[in-house]
């Protein structure tokens, strides 16, 4: 719970209102002990986690039939309450990612079904990032080589053909996941989970395959922009055992 | 008028959308990676602004921070920080150690030019 004064200096000084995904995160995090139904309530209440959560435990698609309360719940029976944390966690950290590209990259960055885009095969760029605390886990963006110069031109508000160094290029990438990760790493500790952040680091790797912790819940996420693809990766170990 | 503002960032990307941000308003920008060089180069320079990250290697922007505030000659000069911590509890916390503004990245350049404008004490801007 935010107390009032806390508020306040948050508004004095402009910053957003806590987004209403935290609030459903913390009322989530509260319902750790309630019946499957009311976590059932919660998720039928916003159409991107629900769907999210049928992705995640129906890997093969029934036909899109509209989700009801009984499916979701038989979701949550078959998968347990860890993947409400891993639903909850990617909802923020996407957002953090959409608001990131549209103010930083002036880009509007669309979220689409992993399977929509084809995966990425040659060696390619990973930034990854660990958070530790009242969560564990680990986040990392994939990229092509090409997609990280054009978001790094794009940051640096430069032609792509002018970026002199691949330093440039892994800097800027590397900047944006700080922010992104910085973004989602506060709004989980307004959510009630702090967690302290490793320094981002950077690698390439022809390796497609997700990185995740110890007994944590992984998703693959991805995303398109007029000019450019990625993916994100996130797994959660949600009581950081 | 020219302002001397000092950029204490450890990314080279941020220093530099900062510096392109701020020089379009005639701006004099001084960069530092990290809090050990940021408190020599507010003592070498006396900057009119102070742009502060949080998370760095060597010296951290909070431990920067409470350093200048101990130092006389250098406690007056306004700080805004300028980062990607935005949890409630932490800004709170910083807020008391005597910040004038704070800024969440990602940020848009014109908010970072109306907050710099608002930080800057008025007779400083006449002065410079």
């Amino acid at each position: 719970m935010i107390d009032f004064d806390t508020e306040m200096v948050a508004r004095r000084f402009g910053l957003d209102p806590i987004p209403e995904s935290v609030v459903r995160l913390t009322r989530l995090i509260a319902s750790q002990n309630a019946d499957l139904e009311a976590v059932a309530f919660v998720i039928i209440q916003d159409p991107m986690l629900t769907a999210r959560l049928l992705r995640m435990t129906q890997p093969v698609s029934k036909g899109g039939h509209p989700a009801d309360e009984a499916a979701v719940e038989e979701a949550l029976m078959r998968s347990g309450l860890g993947i409400v944390f891993l639903l909850a966690m990617g909802d923020l950290l996407m957002r953090a990612l959409i608001k990131t590209f549209s103010i930083m990259l002036a880009s509007q960055l669309k979220p689409i079904h992993p399977r929509e885009v084809a995966p990425i095969h040659e060696e390619h760029m990973v930034c990854e990032v660990n958070f530790r605390g009242k969560a564990a886990g680990k986040i990392q963006l994939r990229l092509t080589e090409e997609t990280g110069r054009i978001l790094a031109a794009r940051m640096l508000g430069s032609p792509v053909e002018s970026l002199s160094s691949s330093g440039e290029k892994d800097d800027a990438v590397t900047e944006l996941v700080n922010v992104v990760a910085g973004n989602f790493l506060s709004n989980l500790a307004d959510a009630g989970l702090p967690c302290h952040l490793t320094t981002p680091t950077l690698y390439r790797t022809s390796e497609f395959t997700m990185r995740k912790v110890p007994r944590g819940v992984s998703e693959r996420m991805a995303f398109r922009s007029p000019e450019t693809k990625l993916f994100l990766d996130i797994s959660v170990n949600p009581w950081n055992e | 008028m020219t302002l001397k503002v000092l950029s204490v960032d450890d990314s080279r990307t941020i220093r530099l959308i900062v510096t392109r941000a701020l020089m379009e308003y005639d701006c004099v920008v001084i960069e530092a990676a990290n809090g050990e060089e940021g408190l020599a180069a507010a003592a070498r320079e006396k900057p009119d602004l102070i742009l502060l990250d949080i998370t760095m290697p060597v010296m951290d922007g909070v431990t920067m921070l409470g350093k200048l505030k101990e130092d006389d000659a250098l406690k007056q000069m306004p700080v805004i920080m300028l980062t990607a911590e935005s949890g409630r509890e932490n800004v709170s916390h910083i807020s008391k150690l005597g910040i004038q503004d704070y800024l969440v990245k990602p940020f848009r350049a014109e908010q970072l030019i109306e907050k710099a404008v608002r930080a800057v004490p008025l007779q400083k801007k006449a002065a410079a």
